[in-house]
């Protein structure tokens, strides 16, 4: 046969058919633009079709985990006025968060392409442990415990993090990666190896916990590092925050947020590993330190985003260049203009004033736990400090000058970036939810974001630990 | 294993069929490999085999690696017609176990062959209706598709690419999500 031939001409159009459909959709799609054959063949098929609209390609709303020693997690969307889904599979299930049949999945660890991993007791019976939950097709697995870290690293935790792509495989791992606790006032000094201490993280060969749905249990891989690594094992801590950081999953990588804000782009199928350093915070305009460094990891349109918020309301935003792994700057404004000219200071702390807008915190655990959960972590109520009380006053009586001197934007959280368009959720004070348009255009108003409850339970420790945005999946296979 | 086989094929043994490649090669081959294709099945059972069955779309290159195939698998078919049968303890099960390790290997060994020879194969297990063949084969080409841009799967197979750069804009905008 002439090696110039094209292969597949040669297949009738029932065999390519047959070739094509044993793809994922992933590939599937991305064959369409092989040639006008293999497009209408796909075409002609409907398996992409119909895998499009199974799989997590639209925002639902967004997971947002309040507060680090109560561990509650809600559901921050827009409420599905009828049951008119994108599809057939969608409809009658697109309530299922909301309606909480699930039952208290109140620690969502992480968010993955429309699987949630949580920790904590399901509500039933036993204190539960790690489970891989699909609240759109109601499916709930149980994962055994992690072994725990290897012998030299003292005082870690395990963070674990979901690597789930459904347009490419029907199955998900998990990675444990150890979290360093700090050596409070040299307490433990005693006790920790020094050599350790002081040797580089991470390490040349990178070895950690992974668990693989395929096969039901965690097993060691090692991961080689292309690079530098990010520092030591003294350093990481050095910064020990209450604040999870997130990861992403994108391209069979996982990004995960770090220690010192490096980040560590996993590659699962190349068993390697690389540094990537955090983007330079821009603060020559706010020369005192800021408060509010933290950085945000996330997808969006473009690919690997982060953001961090400087001084009150100044967002930063950088996008990961695919080549040279650097963080370059893609936005850097001071949103107080715009939330002035929207009238977007604190809202009101009262329930009977909230603000009203598109999307409701649906206060599912809320509802389910009130009962039991809430009452047991009753404190001592009346302790509150009379900031809140000037906040209200402040917010609800303040009249807005021409320079703003009197507005009051309150403080922000980055709750996530919307993975297909370039927004970023922000939370105004842990009240008010607001889409931002990277371009700069416009600020949206979502609605009220503070739970039910939250007050009275938890005077003190009102924070948002962190935030998910979620993306149903209704591909039945975990 | 080949005991467990060893009664359907000296069955079969009297029942010998010739195949004849378009390039008028023959190969005698016993029946019980020539009915894992259900179009010489077919064949059989309608009596008209006498002489040679002639493929002409199959050459005798293509034909060797087919019936190759097929001898194997049809050692397979009788072998598990037997375990199925009275034998159920774990030591049967290991050997059977072990017999399809064993087949997966010699499948993986079978498409071990340049990208023409695999697709003649494609042509000739879809032709002869040889399900098992033209599943591992299809398959062979659906995985070497994954992963790859449009460019390289092109550059792979020899696809000219006949759609316009607007028509090609417009997929990418349709499903953008399989791009980014």
């Amino acid at each position: 046969m002439d090696q110039a031939t094209d292969l597949s001409a040669l297949l009738p159009d029932d065999v390519l058919a047959d070739v094509l459909r044993r793809l994922p959709p992933r590939h599937l799609a991305v064959s369409r633009s092989v040639c006008t054959a293999w497009r209408a063949a796909i075409d002609a098929d409907g398996t992409l079709l119909k895998a499009k609209e199974s799989l997590p390609l639209s925002l639902a709303g967004l997971l947002i985990k309040y507060n680090w020693s109560y561990h509650i997690t809600e559901f921050f969307a827009r409420p599905s006025r009828t049951k008119k889904g994108p599809s057939a599979i969608a409809a009658g299930k697109r309530d299922f968060l909301a309606e909480g049949e699930i039952g208290a999945w109140s620690t969502v660890l992480d968010h993955c392409n429309g699987l949630l991993l949580t920790y904590g007791d399901d509500g039933d019976d036993d204190e539960g442990g790690l489970c891989v939950i699909n609240p759109a097709t109601r499916r709930r697995a149980r994962v055994p415990p992690c072994p725990p870290p290897r012998i030299e690293l003292a005082r870690t935790v395990g963070e674990e993090y979901l690597a789930y792509d459904p347009s490419v495989s029907p199955h998900y791992q998990i990675f444990s990666l150890p979290y360093f606790v700090t050596l409070a006032h040299d307490k433990f000094g005693d006790e920790v190896d020094r050599a350790v201490e002081e040797s580089e993280w991470p390490p040349a060969t990178y070895i950690t916990h992974v668990f693989s749905s395929v096969t039901g249990q965690w097993e060691e891989r090692s991961f080689v590092r292309e690079g530098e690594a990010a520092g030591t094992v003294a350093d990481m801590r050095k910064h020990c925050s209450i604040d999870r950081c997130n990861a992403v999953y994108r391209r069979g990588e996982l990004y995960v947020h770090g220690q010192t804000d490096f980040f560590m782009r996993i590659s699962l199928s190349k068993d390697k590993y690389q540094v990537i350093k955090p983007p330079v915070i821009c603060s020559a305009s706010f020369p005192e330190p800021s408060t509010f460094s933290e950085l945000y990891l996330g997808k969006s349109e473009k690919g690997l985003y982060c953001s961090s918020i400087q001084g009150e309301c100044r967002l930063q935003v950088w996008i990961l260049h695919e080549i040279t792994m650097e963080w370059v700057l893609k936005h850097d404004r001071d949103l107080l203009p715009l939330l002035m000219k929207n009238n977007l200071k604190v809202p009101c702390h009262d329930y009977n004033k909230k603000v009203h807008g598109p999307w409701i915190l649906q206060d599912i655990n809320y509802n389910y736990k009130k009962d039991v959960g809430m009452k047991a972590i009753v404190r001592n109520r009346f302790a509150w400090s009379s900031d809140a009380s000037d906040d209200d006053d402040e917010t609800s009586e303040c009249r807005v000058d021409k320079e703003g001197k009197n507005f009051n934007c309150g403080y922000f959280d980055i709750l996530g970036f919307h993975p297909y368009k370039e927004i970023i959720f922000l939370s105004q004070s842990i009240k008010r939810g607001l889409a931002y348009h990277l371009n700069g255009s416009t600020i949206q108003d979502l609605g009220y974001l503070y739970p039910k409850g939250y007050d009275q339970q938890l005077p003190n420790e009102q924070l948002i630990e962190s935030s998910f945005p979620y993306t149903p999946c209704w591909i039945e296979l975990i | 294993m080949a005991s467990a086989g060893s009664g359907d094929e000296k069955a079969a043994a009297a029942a010998m069929i010739t195949l004849i490649s378009s390039d008028n090669e023959k190969f005698e081959v016993t029946e019980a490999t020539a009915t894992l294709s259900q179009t010489i099945r077919h064949m059989i059972e309608d009596g008209c085999t006498d002489g040679g069955v002639p493929l002409p779309n199959v050459t005798s290159k293509i034909l060797a690696r087919v019936i190759e195939y097929c001898k194997k698998h049809a050692t397979a078919a009788a072998g598990e017609e037997g375990s199925s049968s009275s034998f159920s303890d774990a030591a049967f099960l290991e050997v059977d176990r072990a017999f399809l390790e064993e087949l997966e290997e010699f499948d993986d060994a079978f498409l071990e062959v340049d990208r023409a020879t695999l697709f003649d194969l494609i042509l000739a297990a879809n032709y002869l209706d040889i399900k098992g063949l033209l599943n591992l084969t299809c398959q062979k080409v659906a995985d070497s598709v994954k992963g790859k841009t449009p460019e390289q799967i092109r550059e792979m197979y020899n696809i000219v690419n006949d759609l316009t750069p607007e028509e090609e804009a417009e997929i990418r905008r349709e499903t953008q999500w399989a791009f980014e």
